[in-house]
C-alpha cells in the first residue's frame, strides 16, 4: 500500500478512532498521542495490511490496545516510588539476575522511551521523514507531532549526560 | 568563530524543539563529527553522534520485538478459529449420531407396559406394541361395524314408523265410513284393543 493510497484508505478512519481513544482515556491530548502511535503503526504495517479482514477493525483493536497500555501507565505512576522498591527487595535471586541483564540491554537508549516517540525518532532520523509528512500520514497537527519528536530529543540527550555525569 | 557558535546553537536549540528540518541536522552532524568542537558543546558530539547513526542500530534489534508483539497479536484469533473449527466438528459428529441415541432415549408411550399372556408376563415392548395395535385395529373394526347395524336398524325403525302412520290413517278412514254414532264408537273400541 502506497502513501496516497494508505492516506485514502486508512487516515478517514483517524475521527471515529480519536473518538474513541477520547471516550477510553478521558484525555485529549493522551487521546492525540494514541492515534499519532496507531496510524504509525498502520504506516510500517502498510504492506501487510491486505491481509487483514478489516482493516477499521484492525485500527480499532490497535486503538484499544494502547489506550489500555496508557491506562496501566498512568496507574503505575500513580502507585509511586515507594511500592516500586518495596517489590523489587522481595524479588527471587533469578528474577534479580534476570533485571542485571536487563540492565545491560537496557543501555539501549530507544528501548527506554514510549512506542510513540521511538517511531517518530525512527521516521525521522532512519526514514528521513519531515514533521510535516509524518503529521500528513498521521493527520495530525505537525506542531502536535513536533511536541513528541521534541519530549523524544530532549529525553535521549538527558539520558547521554547523565551517563556522563 | 563565536558567531559560527550561535547558529549551532541556535540549531541545537531548534533541534531538540523538533523544529530542524533534514537539511539542517546534517549540519548539526557534520559540526559534531568535526575534530575542534569547543569544550561546551563537546557533550553533544556523543547525542549527534546517537541520532546520526546508532539509533538506526538500535531500532534494527528493537524492531524485531514489535514485530513478535504482533504476532502475539494474531495467535488468540487463530485459536479462537480452532476452537470454531472444533466446536463446529463436535456438533456435526454428534449430530450425525443423534439417531442412534434417539431410539435409546427418546419418548415411549409403552414404556412399562406389559402383557400376560398364558401365565406369562411379557414386557417386550415390540411385542406388547405388536399386540396393542392389533387390539386397537380390531376395536377399530368392531366400532365401525357397530356403527354400520346403528344406521340399518335406524331405517328399519322409520319405515316401522311409516307402516304405523299408514294404519292410523286406514283406521280413521273406517271410522269415518260409520255414519251411526254408536256403531262408530264401538268399532273404536275394538280397533283399540286391537
Amino acid at each position: 500500500m502506497g502513501q496516497e493510497q494508505f492516506k485514502q484508505e486508512v487516515l478517514p478512519l483517524r475521527e471515529q478512532l480519536f473518538y474513541y481513544a477520547q471516550r477510553l482515556l478521558e484525555d485529549l491530548e493522551d487521546a492525540e498521542d494514541v492515534i499519532q502511535e496507531v496510524f504509525l503503526k498502520l504506516w510500517y504495517m502498510r504492506d501487510d495490511l491486505g491481509s487483514y479482514n478489516s482493516i477499521p477493525a484492525l485500527s480499532v483493536q490497535i486503538t484499544k490496545h494502547l489506550c489500555l497500555n496508557r491506562i496501566k501507565v498512568r496507574q503505575r505512576s500513580r502507585e509511586g516510588l515507594d511500592t516500586v522498591v518495596l517489590t523489587s527487595q522481595t524479588l527471587t535471586p533469578e528474577v534479580q539476575l534476570e533485571q542485571k541483564d536487563q540492565v545491560a540491554q537496557v543501555m539501549q537508549i530507544i528501548d527506554q522511551l514510549p512506542g510513540l516517540q521511538q517511531t517518530i525518532l525512527r521516521m525521522r532520523h532512519v526514514d528521513g521523514f519531515e514533521v510535516e509528512e509524518i503529521a500528513e500520514l498521521t493527520g495530525s497537527k505537525p506542531e502536535a507531532v513536533r511536541m513528541n519528536l521534541s519530549r523524544a530529543r530532549k529525553k535521549v540527550k538527558e539520558m547521554f549526560f547523565k551517563i556522563e555525569a | 568563530m563565536t558567531k559560527d557558535y550561535k547558529y549551532i546553537e541556535d540549531l541545537l536549540e531548534r533541534f531538540f524543539d523538533g523544529e530542524t528540518s533534514n537539511e539542517e541536522e546534517k549540519e548539526l552532524y557534520r559540526f559534531f563529527s568535526r575534530e575542534d568542537i569547543p569544550e561546551h558543546l563537546l557533550p553533544y558530539k556523543q547525542v549527534f553522534h546517537y541520532f546520526e547513526s546508532e539509533l538506526e542500530e538500535e531500532l534494527r534489534q528493537v524492531t524485531e520485538a514489535p514485530q513478535t508483539d504482533f504476532r502475539t497479536e494474531q495467535k488468540p484469533k487463530k485459536h479462537w478459529l480452532a476452537l470454531a473449527i472444533g466446536v463446529a466438528a463436535s456438533l456435526l459428529i454428534l449430530l450425525m449420531l443423534s439417531p442412534l441415541f434417539m431410539k435409546e432415549t427418546s419418548f415411549n408411550p409403552y414404556e412399562g407396559s406389559y402383557i400376560v399372556r398364558n401365565g406369562k408376563r411379557i414386557t417386550n415392548p415390540e411385542v406388547i406394541r405388536s399386540e396393542l395395535e392389533a387390539t386397537v385395529r380390531q376395536a377399530l373394526q368392531e366400532e365401525k361395524e357397530a356403527s354400520r347395524l346403528f344406521t340399518c336398524l335406524s331405517e328399519q325403525e322409520q319405515q316401522y314408523d311409516l307402516i304405523e302412520q299408514q294404519i292410523e290413517q286406514q283406521q280413521e278412514e273406517i271410522l269415518n265410513s260409520f255414519s251411526d254414532k254408536g256403531l262408530r264408537e264401538e268399532v273404536k273400541r275394538i280397533l283399540k284393543m286391537e
